[in-house]
């Protein structure tokens, strides 16, 4: 399969000429992926000021890096796995105190999986943002991203089982979120 | 992983959102800047000029001054045989061919000899027994040596004869060097011999066309009359910065005189500087998405989505490249200092009036704090350019290096200096631009 070619240069040769600083392969990069890692962004935002602040964070990175990048995985995982660490950075570097919910206020009729398959990307992403910082930045890191809970505890320098706590409650909560919508809509 | 984390894995893992608007430019000013190509550029045109000038250099002070040719001599054959080295300038070579013709083949061979070896030696048998020549060459210093040779040495044979031939004519170009023409049979190595080769131009080729491409530097001066816009001045030297610029035209060349040319035609100039400007106490304005959520019993049974516009102290970079973009005509004369068969050396000197001028970009504002926009057409009430820019002084030293006869690559180290100030009256800053320039080009003459 011949490689993607962006304004006739190749994802490889794009990448090479942002390590000369060429602006143009930067600005074609950037378009590249953008909004792919804009969709990330938000998932570990509260809001979307915070997704947008996040983005220009590790794009940032991204190219000022650039050099680290050895090419032994695809560089859309690369670019992926430095904006989920400045979304983690970006969530511990918050001075306002940690919320805390606890298991006992969630509610046990909470909506089935099948009310959330009829909701759209973008409600979906709006129910990760509206979780506590610590329940969606693990919910994000577990579900979405793959990452075991040992993984997502060396992260976030939390403990496995904090992680595995944190999973549930996230869990619980957006069906309790779901449930309330549902009932709301009907 | 359960089924809901698979659901949103399914529907989230791979999809896309919108890109914020500006979010590239936001990145972009944050980036390192980019590698100095500029830099890179002109270490190369560093190191082409001074191999041109070194070739130069070689071409006039050392080919020049010591083109003096080796002609091999024979005589005697056998065990007898011997060959003596006679040290020729150019014009006595010229004149030892004039008289010296022997046979057609041989003449063949030897022009043959002479191309081959870049008229660096040549092989001329003479075909006799009794040879007079010595080691010792034929110069202006000698002359009367040789002569005292050939008069009191008796020769009978034709054979010796011809050596005496030899030694006349060689005596004979040596006196002449000067003023010996080439003979018409020799015109082929007309290009070769260089005192004869380039006469200027002004015989042969009286018209021409040169077409060009310079690389600039700005050198921009701004002055004050008043001392009260001294911190104005400040601060606009200290957010401006020329930057890589350049100039390329066309102009049409004719023959005047001798050694003199005149030109005219068409120069398109742009001057480019690089606005850097940051206010540390400049104010953001962001709308945020506020949703309030109604609570009936403990439960949520309504929303409310409401959308403000809040103030957020910061700070604004701006960072813009100003392009001031100029048509003029030049008018220049040109005088050749010095030419040979490879190059030609002439120095300029001359005016361009400028017929328009635009500009675009941001400067920071008579007060000092606002960046305003200067993009033509400006607006009448800011307006800080005048729309021309009246007369510059133009100066340059022309490189010709001869391609063909009747092409030329050109090398114009060059400067341009403004006479008149870019702003307008009403503008408290005069501002002029001189520009300094390394030039490329072709000259086709015709």
């Amino acid at each position: 399969m011949s490689p993607l070619l962006v304004n006739g240069r190749t994802e490889k040769e794009l990448i090479k000429a942002c390590l000369s600083q060429d602006r143009l392969a930067q600005r074609d990069i950037f378009n590249m992926y953008a909004g792919k890692m804009m969709a990330v962004c938000l998932r570990y935002a509260r809001h979307r000021l915070e997704a947008e602040d996040i983005l220009q964070d590790a794009f940032v990175k991204v190219f000022t890096h650039l050099s680290d990048f050895e090419y032994t995985g695809s560089f859309e995982g690369w670019v992926r796995r430095i904006i989920i660490n400045t979304a983690i950075k970006n969530n511990q570097k918050k001075s306002f105190s940690h919320e805390e919910i606890g298991l006992e206020h969630i509610k046990e009729d909470s909506a089935g999986p099948e009310v959330f398959s009829v909701l759209s990307e973008e409600e979906l992403i709006k129910l990760i943002s509206s979780l506590p910082d610590g329940y969606r930045m693990v919910f994000n890191l577990y579900a979405i991203e793959g990452f075991s809970h040992k993984e997502i505890g060396e992260l976030l320098n939390i403990e496995e089982s904090t992680s595995r706590s944190q999973l549930v409650k996230a869990r619980r909560i957006l069906q309790e979120k779901v449930h309330e919508l549902y009932k709301i809509a009907i | 992983m359960n089924h809901l984390d698979k659901l949103f894995r399914n529907k989230l893992e791979h999809i896309s959102a919108d890109i914020p608007e500006g979010a590239w430019e936001r990145v972009r000013l944050e980036l390192p800047n980019q590698k100095n190509n500029i830099k890179l550029w002109w270490a190369f045109a560093s190191v082409f000029l001074t191999a041109i000038f070194v070739y130069s250099g070689y071409l006039i002070f050392i080919n020049d001054t010591s083109d003096t040719f080796n002609l091999k001599l024979a005589s005697g054959k056998g065990s007898s045989h011997s060959q003596y080295e006679i040290s020729l300038s150019p014009d006595s070579l010229a004149g030892i061919l004039k008289y010296v013709p022997t046979n057609e083949k041989q003449e063949k061979r030897k022009l043959a000899s002479y191309e081959t070896q870049n008229i660096k030696s040549s092989y001329l048998t003479v075909d006799n027994t009794k040879s007079i020549f010595s080691k010792t060459p034929i110069t202006s210093e000698n002359i009367e040596h040789w002569e005292e040779i050939k008069n009191t040495n008796k020769y009978v044979s034709d054979k010796e004869n011809a050596d005496i031939s030899i030694i006349n004519n060689l005596i004979t170009a040596e006196k002449n060097k000067n003023t010996l023409a080439l003979p018409i049979e020799m015109s082929s190595f007309a290009k070769d011999v260089p005192a004869k080769a380039c006469p200027f131009g002004s015989e042969y080729r009286n018209k021409s066309v040169d077409v060009y491409f310079s690389h600039d530097i700005p050198v921009k001066i701004l002055a004050s009359d008043s001392p009260q816009f001294d911190s104005y001045m400040g601060m606009r030297k200290q957010t401006e910065k020329s930057i890589y610029s350049f100039s390329a035209g066309a102009r049409f060349g004719f023959n005047v005189g001798y050694r003199w040319n005149l030109h005219t035609g068409i120069n398109y100039s742009q001057i480019n500087e690089k606005f850097e400007y940051i206010d540390p106490e400049s104010n953001q304005t962001r709308i945020i998405t506020i949703k309030d959520y109604v609570y009936s019993n403990g439960k949520i049974v309504d929303s409310i989505i409401t959308e403000e516009q809040v103030i957020i102290p910061g700070t604004t970079k701006l960072k813009v490249f100003n392009k001031f973009k100029s048509f003029d005509i030049p008018v220049i004369s040109r005088f050749t200092v010095f030419a040979n068969r490879n190059l030609s050396l002439s120095a300029m000197a001359g005016v361009y009036l400028n017929i328009s001028v635009n500009e675009k970009g941001m400067i920071l504002g008579a007060d000092n704090i606002t960046p305003i926009d200067i993009s033509s057409p400006p607006d009448s009430e800011s307006e800080i350019f005048k729309s021309e820019w009246g007369i510059s002084g133009f100066g340059a030293i022309s490189m010709a290096y001869h391609l063909t006869s009747n092409l030329d690559f050109l090398l114009e180290p060059n400067a341009r200096f403004q006479t008149e100030s870019m702003t307008t009256e009403t503008y408290p800053l005069q501002q002029r631009y001189n520009t300094f320039g390394l030039s490329t080009g072709l000259r086709f003459k015709f």
